[in-house]
């Protein structure tokens, strides 16, 4: 693999940097958004090569079959797609918590797949506030196409790992979320492409001259 | 073409709000669909004009877009629509209102900021008629109308969890129509159709709304009454087991009458799954048929 075609440690440390910055500012935005205390922490930055992201992503993400994962992909000069896991054992607790007081009771009796629907909104949510953040701080604009959502079972995956091109390396941006004095939590990782690479390396250094 | 003529020729709605949900934008698809002119809602709040949408889940996806930029998705199959519009054609019967699929998405000033959003409308009632129609074939009998064996299947592992969570208690009752074969043998089988269809359509008027009915095959049937203790479902069969025998039937201008049988369980905690409570049903009917017909048995 080409040198120019991975972020070395610095630029990684930098991006890790510049997370922490956009995820401070997306949870104090999320708050008022959504009106519950949010807590977005641990940013990390590395690469990882396409042909080990599955095995990465299970076990980064500790995925079940029973697990729900929200996709979403972003396109721009940073583009590629962003997974949020929700652990099987608080969606029903995520769902009631953003669904109580929003949804007539009689929709939430009567639509299949509602519980999916909560759980994509708050998904499109999150995942918008983290992209859009570092976006905001690389100085450029994204668009989005509609989160889909699925299991954490190997095939789901498998279709997802399927988009990215092989045998390059993706730039993995992990963190975690929780909700305060809910006891909820879940995962957020953006898998940046290949072709993000060389715009992202520019963008991480004008990042830097802004603060020197 | 320029943009302003692209938009009001094509075929979704658009509309843009700034920061105070007040319409700036409205177009000619909006016109035509909402039957209100650009210069007569430009201007205006939208939640005065469409005051469903002053909401919780609307406003929170608006301000997520407002802030992050991002996107909001709000699908027909959550939201049905937002903008309660009479269906675009007259295809499209089965709902009152056009159904819709809509996105928010950010408007930037020249500076970069958000000062707008955009709601783009798109109609997909089309979609969800065929898709309506779709789960109906796949959970209705064509004959009868009523449930078929799959759609019972499915209410009765639902009725059992809850019967393990919650220990609600419900009743089976399987019933099957007594010589059937001999009504097709002797009217032919159209003649059989139609009693099917009468003993369906009277059975169907004496339960309640929440009671699950289905045909289970051929000439039996299935009734799964939800909340119901055995007593009261003895009562229920008891009734329509003399509904069905007092009904005159008439076919191609013949007169006769049928009698059913039918075999009911209770769900109690000797029963495993919701294949054990079936066995149950059907051993009973097994039982109202091997002693004299046109009777209602019960095991427990």
């Amino acid at each position: 693999m080409k040198s120019e075609n991975i972020l070395n440690v610095t630029e990684l440390l930098i991006l890790q940097e510049l997370m922490n910055i956009a995820f401070g500012s997306a949870s104090a935005d999320l708050e008022e958004v959504l009106d519950i205390s949010i807590d977005l922490k641990v940013p990390a930055a590395e690469m990882v090569p396409v042909t080990k992201l599955k095995k990465y992503i299970q076990e980064s993400m500790a995925l079940t079959n029973k697990s729900s994962m929200v996709e979403e992909k972003f396109w721009g000069d940073f583009n590629g797609s962003a997974i949020l896991v929700f652990p099987v054992e608080i969606q029903k607790n995520i769902i009631s918590l953003l669904s109580a007081h929003d949804y007539p009771a009689t929709d939430m009796e009567h639509i299949e797949g509602m519980d999916s629907g909560v759980l994509l909104e708050i998904g499109n949510i999150l995942i918008g506030a983290c992209i859009g953040k570092i976006s905001e701080l690389l100085n450029t604009v994204v668009t989005y196409s509609p989160p889909s959502i699925g299991s954490g079972s190997s095939s789901d995956l498998d279709f997802f790992i399927d988009k990215f091109e092989q045998p390059s390396s993706a730039i993995i941006l992990k963190m975690e979320f929780s909700f305060h004095q809910k006891h909820l939590n879940g995962k957020i990782m953006i898998i940046t492409s290949y072709n993000s690479i060389n715009w992202l390396k520019k963008s991480l250094k004008l990042f830097m001259e802004s603060y020197e | 073409m320029n943009i302003p003529q692209l938009i009001d020729m094509i075929d979704v709605g658009i509309i843009t709000l700034d920061s105070e949900f007040v319409i700036t934008g409205w177009n000619r698809w909006m016109e035509n669909n909402g039957k209100i002119p650009e210069e007569k809602i430009v201007g205006k709040s939208l939640f005065q004009e469409y005051p469903n949408l002053d909401n919780s889940w609307f406003r929170r996806n608006c301000s997520s877009v407002f802030r992050f930029g991002s996107f909001a998705f709000l699908a027909q199959k959550i939201h049905g629509n937002c903008f309660p519009f009479e269906p675009a054609s007259s295809f499209h019967s089965d709902f009152e209102v056009m159904q819709q699929d809509c996105t928010i998405g950010p408007v930037r000033n020249e500076k970069g900021d958000i000062d707008q959003i955009f709601i783009v409308v798109k109609d997909v009632t089309q979609i969800a008629v065929y898709e309506k129609k779709l789960i109906s074939m796949a959970e209705k009998d064509g004959l009868t109308g009523i449930n078929n064996r799959k759609y019972l299947d499915s209410k009765l592992i639902e009725e059992f969890e809850r019967h393990r969570r919650y220990n609600h208690n419900f009743c089976l009752i399987m019933i099957d129509i007594d010589f059937f074969k001999k009504v097709n043998d002797t009217w032919g089988h159209l003649c059989g159709d139609e009693v099917l269809k009468k003993v369906t359509s009277l059975i169907q008027e004496r339960i309640r709304t929440q009671d699950i009915f289905a045909r289970y095959g051929g000439e039996e049937f299935v009734i799964l009454l939800p909340e119901t203790e055995l007593e009261d479902g003895i009562k229920l069969a008891e009734s329509i087991r003399k509904l069905i025998e007092l009904e005159v039937m008439n076919s191609n201008g013949k007169t006769f009458s049928v009698t059913i049988s039918m075999g009911i369980s209770a769900i109690h905690d000797g029963i495993a799954d919701s294949k054990d409570l079936l066995d149950y049903a059907d051993k009973a009917l097994y039982e109202a048929k091997t002693s004299g017909r046109n009777k209602v048995v019960s095991i427990n």
